[in-house]
């Protein structure tokens, strides 16, 4: 493919080439070849090799010093407020397009950090990093469908790759979700937005009710989300019940941390959840595994259904409860797949429980999709 | 309010003629951009002075001016008839950034309005100023045209440099984004001041807004990539799609 952004990042690239051999080794200044290098490797084209070699001689000490400039760089102009979105706006194009700017230089350091055998999160500043990116991206989608993210991109829509940052605006609230109200993630912020209250913030947790309104609201407020986090840090310590909407959240704002892979920021891990030996024995004393232990998923946000599993001994069993009882279509959990309810009105699909990934797809007739994938694991701990 | 104060020919044949504005229209960008009545429209939680007009050399506005504008402009009530802009009576998110009460101003306090910022606390001439700098960077010096894979190759290669970007204007033709119609220049200098323009039959210029987005300035990468952004591209401009403007001795000292 041969497009001025094709055009532009070679001649760019040539240009840092001919500046080599390098004589500073300033974090704020090594984000400029940086991000043209990821923004090559985006494009799927060849970086110079001395590009390359300048590039693979950073230290640890370095990438950790870039992503610290990265963290603590200014995030100003502000996200506008949900009225006064206007695709015209260059601060917010400025916005977006820094956003990805920084996906660039995150995906050229990931690139010397594995070629060192590191993975990303063995960067040390990088946690830092990827919290604040989590968060602006979770602003950014309760303002945003992904076509509006593409059209603020401009060029830089080239770059957007399966699994890339943006992706996560095609299954997230978009637009036309917001509308409706009587969606299971409730509504979003009308008006200036009041914090959730702690009834809400429980109710959310444990079932996932009103996600849009809390994960929104986290997403405008670090004080508040890192509220959010310690409050699911507390539940889980408990033993209390943490949906899967808490855990998906949970499970995004770090996944960034905690993944090796080349679309580390958005190639989530599978969700935990735990299940097994210690509410067995708890709940049956010790008795046979046969007596199933249910966990209760809560809302499957956004499709309007909510689902519990139930853990019977070696095989595990999903049953998903519809709002409207016609509105599912498809339910794929492992290799298991249902087109239909059984006999008795029921969409519930099993599998045998295994340490390994398991897939969950629900489809509905409106054609909105769940998808995630879920991993069983010892209880949270006490 | 004449803005430009001189013609400006610029490189490429393009002119842009002395114009007289209207006011309101010339009210409307004072309030919005200098006055920060446009940051506070887009975000009910951002500071006024977001694009950092305080923050250039010389100031176009300082906080105090501000207050004092505010102040001015909230007293040519007379009756009913008042500012409509509610950030300028305090209130703060109620305007639509892009349709400011000011269009519809009625004539004596727009009259009013002209007076407090132009002539007695002299934002207005503040603002045509930074506006006429950038194209006096380009039109005077001159500028000389390039592709924009020739401005790529030399300013990535001066990353190292970063302060020969300092005060650098870089004009770029294409498209506006809000109709991916009409033929705009936009021109961006190094500390986040950026300009666009109509570009008309025959050369023609006509003044669009000037406005600053100051986190392009705020981190020595941020120049880098804010001048050269590129617009939508006009394909039946041909190879001027891909062509830059920068003043001829930056150029000769760092071109290619």
């Amino acid at each position: 493919m041969d497009t001025l952004l094709h055009r532009e990042t070679e001649a760019a690239l040539a240009g840092i080439a001919k500046s080599l051999p390098a004589s500073t080794r300033d974090s704020a200044l090594a984000c400029v070849p940086l991000a043209k290098i990821g923004d090559a490797l985006r494009l799927g084209l060849e970086v110079p090799g001395s590009v390359r070699r300048w590039a693979d001689s950073l230290t640890v000490k370095d990438l950790a010093g870039i992503f610290t400039v990265l963290a603590e760089a200014p995030t100003d102009p502000a996200l506008p407020d949900e009225d006064a979105v206007d695709l015209d706006d260059p601060f917010l194009i400025q916005s977006v397009r820094g956003r990805d700017e920084v996906e660039s230089i995150i995906c050229a350091i990931e690139r010397v950090a594995n070629a060192a055998g590191l993975a990303l999160h063995q960067v040390g500043t990088y946690e830092k990093l990827s919290v604040k990116l989590s968060l602006y991206d979770a602003s950014l989608r309760e303002l945003l469908t992904a076509e509006q993210v593409t059209v603020l991109l401009g060029t830089r829509a080239q770059l957007q790759a399966e699994g890339s940052w943006t992706a996560a605006f095609t299954r997230q609230m978009g637009a036309p979700e917001r509308e409706s109200r009587e969606d299971p993630g409730g509504p979003a912020f009308a008006g200036e937005p009041t914090e959730p209250s702690e009834e809400i913030v429980l109710k959310y947790v444990a079932t996932g009710s009103l996600a849009q309104y809390v994960e929104g609201y986290a997403g405008r407020d670090v004080d508040f989300a890192q509220g959010l986090v310690a409050t699911i840090d507390a539940l889980r310590a408990a033993g209390e019940q943490v949906g899967l909407a808490a855990r998906r959240w949970y499970r995004d704002l770090r996944i960034t941390a905690g993944s090796v892979g080349v679309n580390t920021l958005v190639a989530a891990a599978a969700i935990q959840i735990p299940a097994g030996p210690r509410r067995m024995a708890a709940s049956t004393g010790g008795a046979p595994a046969s007596r199933p232990d249910n966990i209760d998923l809560g809302w499957l946000y956004p499709i309007k259904a909510s689902a519990m599993i139930a853990v019977m001994g070696d095989q595990l069993e999903i049953s998903v409860f519809p709002q409207e009882p016609t509105s599912l279509q498809l339910l794929v959990f492992g290799e298991t797949e249902v087109r239909g309810p059984d006999p008795s009105g029921r969409w519930a699909a099993r599998v045998p429980r295994t340490s390994g990934p398991i897939r969950l797809r629900i489809l509905t007739a409106d054609g909105s999709e769940f998808l995630e994938t879920l991993e069983f694991s010892p209880p949270d701990p006490v | 309010m004449r803005l430009p104060s001189r013609d400006y020919r610029l490189p490429l044949g393009l002119l842009w003629p002395v114009t007289n504005l209207p006011a309101r229209t010339w009210q409307t960008h004072i309030v919005k951009h200098p006055l920060g009545v446009g940051a506070l429209a887009r975000n009910r939680r951002a500071p006024w002075n977001e694009e950092g007009w305080d923050r250039l050399t010389p100031p176009v506005i300082t906080e105090d001016i501000r207050t004092q504008a505010l102040a001015s402009i909230r007293q040519l009530a007379k009756g009913d008839l008042r500012c409509g802009v509610p950030e300028v009576q305090g209130g703060r998110g109620h305007s639509d950034a892009e349709e400011l009460a000011c269009g519809v101003c009625p004539d004596s306090i727009i009259s009013g309005c002209q007076d407090v910022l132009n002539t007695a606390l002299l934002i207005g001439p503040g603002y045509a100023a930074a506006t006429e700098a950038l194209v006096e960077a380009l039109a005077d010096v001159p500028g000389i045209a390039v592709s924009s894979r020739r401005l790529m190759l030399a300013v990535f290669g001066l990353w190292q440099e970063p302060q020969t970007l300092d005060g650098l204007c870089v004009m770029r033709l294409g498209l506006d984004r809000k109709t991916a119609a009409r033929r705009i220049l936009r021109i961006s200098r190094s500390d986040g001041v950026r300009a666009e323009f109509y570009w008309n039959g025959g050369g023609q210029l006509s003044w669009r807004t000037t406005y600053r987005i100051l986190s392009a300035a705020q981190t020595r990468s941020g120049p880098f990539g804010f001048l050269t952004e590129e617009l939508p591209r006009d394909h039946s401009l041909g190879p001027l799609s891909e062509t830059c403007v920068v003043p001829r001795p930056w150029w000769e000292s760092h071109g290619d």
